[in-house]
């Protein structure tokens, strides 16, 4: 019996050695398992950060807090602190509108204020709340957030369909909770910087590329670029501008462009106009005339910009400089090109006026002594009235001049249409001699003739040009004359400093006043008596129109008339007055 | 020709831990699945799994049992989300199924499940056996089997557990899940075979208890007393702990026969006792009045011992063979609430090192679940606190 007794105690010894021992290993595995619980905690905020979303991110933190807590389901709010972003994720078996329900009536009873630190809700505390009556316990920790603005709510709960599968959460659950949370945060915080610091750095790069761009444009491009600060002066310019201007950058940097780009051509308005945008800080478009280092003209198309920093404050200005210089003398060389023209239209319409005048008169004038010659050779040759042959002999002969002058005309007038000015050493006197002679032995009239010559001897003109001005000034004067006075021609040329000027004067008929207008217009007779081609004063006024000259005259009829020319005067060193 | 796949995750998501699985078994090509059978932890979604997998793989034959915890080829993990995977490619399979399996009727729905199998003329020669393990009579289930196979074929498997809670156990079949059903896979690919080994490690010490009630796989009564309380008070426990309090410390042995016992390398064949009702405990398998139940304690070194003898001997038995697919069912007294994670990781680590080929190990899917069924002397035999390896070979 002892023996059994002793047995019996022995079996409950063994017993109860058992039943310590499996205690021992519940207290390691217990050690264990918090040891597995903190490795679980490590790793899962060890992946986090791999995760590159705020949405990813919860999901995993929603694994997490079952994988860790071993409860039934998870969810993870997170919304801004008004409320008006609002995201949850959620892990179990549960639906998504039944855990939106559940979380927004868990928010009620979960105020931010009073938490920021885990909290156990069991079924009693949880069963009048909306909602939440298929929860048998629930963990909760919420926190608002100051640095992002973000309210965020974490809870897992098990539900009441198999409450014994889940184990009681307990005060070491609220502390792992607790650690899950406040990582959570550290997680989220860092995302958000992250995403800050991504969204920054996107920006930079994309202010770099956007720059280097820019670079790239201001250095290659062929345009003059100046970026000034925000009173004008210079603190960069590119390569083409250099090249284009002459200056390098290190002698005009603080400088403002007007100092040493302006010049004597630069319009003043202009300049004032760019200033008054500089000041105003504002942009402008305008072409300028600037000059190189080397004081050649350049023409230029500005365009002003301004620029302003983040807060939009004036910072300074780029300017963009398009050399137009070709442009503008291929401007010029067009506009007088376009003048040439119209000066040559202008000459050829004349031209063409006179051409067909010409052919008029002449058809008429040169045809009308012949006509008369024809006649008369007819009378002639008919032999009516012998004694009448030296008549017309003077009429044929009377008629031959007129044909002459006329082709003589005509002849003097293509001359001078056609040939250009060249001069030449010309002896003045001589040649007024020359002409006189010459005249005197074709008018036989007694007129009294004065030469008076001042300051020139020898001058530099076109001799054919000037000895047919004169000519005709002579003959004029000469056919002119009034037979009843003493008819008198002076002729005075006086050599002034920059022209000559050329008088000839007579006491002959005078001119009409109704004619004076018109006496130089080609073919114009003042008096029907003058069997003259009308031609002489017309060329008289080519000539001195061709030589740069003026013609003027002054008359009065029956006293006189005086013919003033003025041409341009190149004085000869051999120069004598009289 | 079958070929297997196996992946085991610890993906808290459902659906994710699907997915990693199928990547990891069949790298995603799933026409090669012709039958998923999933091993799970009880904290997944089993309806989601049945559903997701149908939608991914909607030609394949899915299956999930729950357990404790999981083994795999990646290695052992007993959380709440554990998921294990073995991808069948072929069709040289038949499954069946029945619900509603209980201590009182096991034997019955048995035949009806092994009928089940045999209804397209294919006769099986290996059947994995998956059952709940929260009231049944595994005996009755081996003969309700065997009536219909025959005792030459071989049934492995395991009966299905929560988390120690011995609340809940979740079996299920393509659209179909069930709390109190068993799913049979009998592979009937003429060139697989399959050996079966368990070991436990246990010492059984005292005085035996004796059933004095019983009827079927309840035990009314031990020692003329109220079962419960008599065995409550045998561990030193309280009539009101949870049968998952009794579990570690109250394995209970059956003596076996001196061949057997050399066979199994330990004298005694253990139970569990899963549920009681009052001080009514439901065991394991039926029993019958005057059987002798000891009271048992761990030895850690006979478990490591045991473990090697029996790796042992199977790698003695399959060198000349290709290994296939292992099939592994652990009792989940036998993980992390007998060992701790180091302990848990070397002795699964002494399963699969003497089957590797190749530096690799084959496709593996372990459970922890209430129990393991495992051949014992020529056999088919119900286990508990054991480690039983299935190895299918070529």
């Amino acid at each position: 019996m002892g023996t059994k007794n002793e047995y019996l105690e022995l079996l409950q010894t063994v017993a109860r050695v058992n039943t310590i021992q499996q205690q021992l290993i519940n207290t390691r595995d217990a050690l264990d398992k918090e040891l597995e619980t903190y490795k679980r905690l490590s790793k899962l905020f060890t992946k986090i950060p791999s995760l590159k979303t705020r949405t990813s991110i919860l999901k995993f933190v929603a694994e997490g807090i079952i994988d860790i807590l071993e409860v039934e389901g998870a969810v993870v709010c997170l919304s801004n602190t008004d409320d008006s972003h609002y995201e949850f994720q959620f892990e179990g078996n549960v639906s998504e509108p039944q855990v939106s329900e559940m979380t927004t009536s868990l928010k009620q009873i979960c105020k931010p204020d009073n938490f920021a630190k885990a909290q156990i809700f069991d079924s009693f505390q949880l069963g009048e709340v909306p909602h939440m009556g298929s929860v048998n316990q629930g963990i909760v920790f919420r926190i608002m957030e100051t640095k992002y603005n973000y309210d965020l709510i974490l809870w897992g709960f098990t539900s009441k369909q198999n409450p014994q599968l889940y184990k009681t959460l307990n005060n070491r659950d609220l502390m792992v909770f607790d650690i899950l949370a406040q990582n959570t945060i550290i997680i989220l915080n860092w995302l958000f910087d992250q995403q800050t610091l991504a969204f920054q750095l996107e920006k930079i790069k994309k202010s770099k590329r956007e720059l280097n761009r820019l670079s790239l444009i201001a250095t290659k491009t062929k345009s003059g670029v100046s970026i000034t600060d925000k009173s004008g002066y210079i603190t960069w310019v590119n390569k083409a501008f250099e090249d284009t201007t002459g200056y390098h950058l290190a002698e005009i940097v603080g400088k403002k462009p007007g100092q040493f780009l302006q010049g004597p051509l630069t319009d003043v308005e202009t300049t004032r106009k760019i200033a008054e945008c500089i000041r105003a800080g504002k942009g402008i478009i305008t072409s300028i005339t600037n000059y190189t280092k080397n004081g050649e003209i350049l023409y230029i198309l500005l365009e002003i910009i301004p620029t302003f920093d983040e807060s939009e404050e004036l910072d300074g200005f780029i300017a963009l400089q398009q050399d137009i210089t070709e442009q503008q003398e291929q401007m010029f060389a067009i506009n007088e090109a376009k003048t040439s023209l119209l000066l040559s239209n202008d000459e050829l319409k004349k031209t063409n006026s006179e051409l067909d005048l010409i052919v008029y008169r002449i058809s008429h004038d040169l045809r009308a002594p012949l006509v008369s010659i024809k006649g008369i050779v007819d009378l002639i040759t008919s032999n009516a009235a012998p004694e009448s042959n030296q008549e017309f002999l003077e009429m044929i002969n009377i008629s031959v001049n007129r044909l002459d002058d006329t082709i003589q005309g005509i002849l003097d007038f293509s001359r001078n249409a056609r040939l250009q000015v060249e001069t030449e050493e010309v002896e003045v006197r001589t040649l007024i001699n020359e002409i006189i002679d010459q005249i005197r032995y074709i008018h036989t009239h007694e007129i009294s003739v004065y030469v008076e010559l001042k300051n020139v001897d020898i001058i530099q003109t076109d001799r054919e040009r000037f000895r047919t001005l004169m000519i005709n000034l002579i003959t004029n004067a000469f056919k002119y004359c009034r037979k009843n006075v003493e008819s008198y021609i002076k002729i005075g040329i006086t050599g002034l400093e920059k022209k000559l000027l050329i008088e000839v004067e007579d006491n002959g008929e005078g001119i009409a006043e109704k004619h004076l207008e018109k006496i130089f217009e080609m073919f114009y007779r003042a008096t029907t008596s003058d069997m003259g081609s009308g031609l002489g004063l017309y060329i008289c006024k080519e000539i001195a129109t061709k030589m740069n000259g003026t013609i003027s005259v002054e008359s009065e009829k029956n006293v006189g008339t005086k013919f003033l020319v003025e041409l341009p005067f190149a004085r000869n060193q051999k120069t004598t007055s009289n | 020709m079958l070929k297997f796949y196996s992946a085991s995750t610890r993906v808290v998501n459902t659906q994710r831990a699907i997915l990693e699985c199928l990547e990891i078994a069949i790298n995603n090509e799933y026409d090669r699945a012709n039958l998923l059978i999933y091993n799970s932890a009880i904290g997944h979604d089993f309806n989601e799994i049945l559903r997701y997998t149908k939608s991914l793989i909607p030609h394949a034959t899915v299956i999930v049992g729950s357990g404790c915890g999981i083994v795999g080829r990646e290695g052992v993990s007993e959380t709440m989300k554990d998921m294990g995977l073995m991808v069948v490619e072929g069709k040289d399979f038949v499954v069946s199924s029945v619900n509603n399996i209980t201590g009182n009727n096991a034997k019955e729905k048995s035949v009806e499940l092994a009928k089940g199998l045999l209804t397209d003329g294919r006769s099986p020669s290996l059947v994995y056996f998956l059952a709940s393990g929260i009231d049944i009579d595994t005996n009755g289930c081996i003969a309700g089997l065997e009536e219909c196979l025959g005792d030459s074929t071989t049934i492995f498997g395991a009966t299905t557990s929560d988390n120690m809670k011995g609340v809940i156990s979740f079996q299920g079949i393509d659209d179909r899940l069930m709390t109190h059903g068993a799913i049979a896979v009998g592979f009937c690919d003429p060139e697989l075979k399959v050996i079966t080994q368990a070991s436990h490690g246990f010492r059984a010490y005292g005085v035996p208890m004796v059933v004095t009630s019983a009827s079927g796989n309840v035990i009314k009564e031990l020692n003329g007393r109220p079962a419960w309380t008599e065995y409550t008070s045998k561990l030193n426990l309280t009539v009101d702990v949870t049968c998952g309090e009794t579990i570690p410390v109250g394995a209970l042995a059956e003596r076996l026969p001196d061949d057997l016992a050399k066979e199994y390398g330990n004298s005694h064949i253990l139970r569990v006792v899963t549920k009681h009702e009052g001080d009514s405990m439901f065991y394991a398998t039926a029993v019958e009045e005057g059987t002798e139940l000891w009271l048992t304690v761990r030895d850690e070194e006979l478990i490591f011992s045991d473990m090697d003898r029996m790796m042992a001997s199977l790698s003695a038995k399959l060198t000349q063979h290709e290994i296939k697919a292992v099939f592994h069912a652990d009792c989940l007294a036998r993980g992390k609430f007998l060992f701790n994670k180091v302990m848990k990781e070397e002795l699964v680590n002494k399963m699969q090192q003497p089957l590797h080929r190749n530096g690799t190990c084959p496709p593996w899917l372990g459970m922890y679940g209430f129990g393991e069924f495992a051949r014992l002397g020529g056999r088919n035999t119900f286990h508990n606190y054991s480690t039983a390896i299935y190895v299918l070979y070529k």
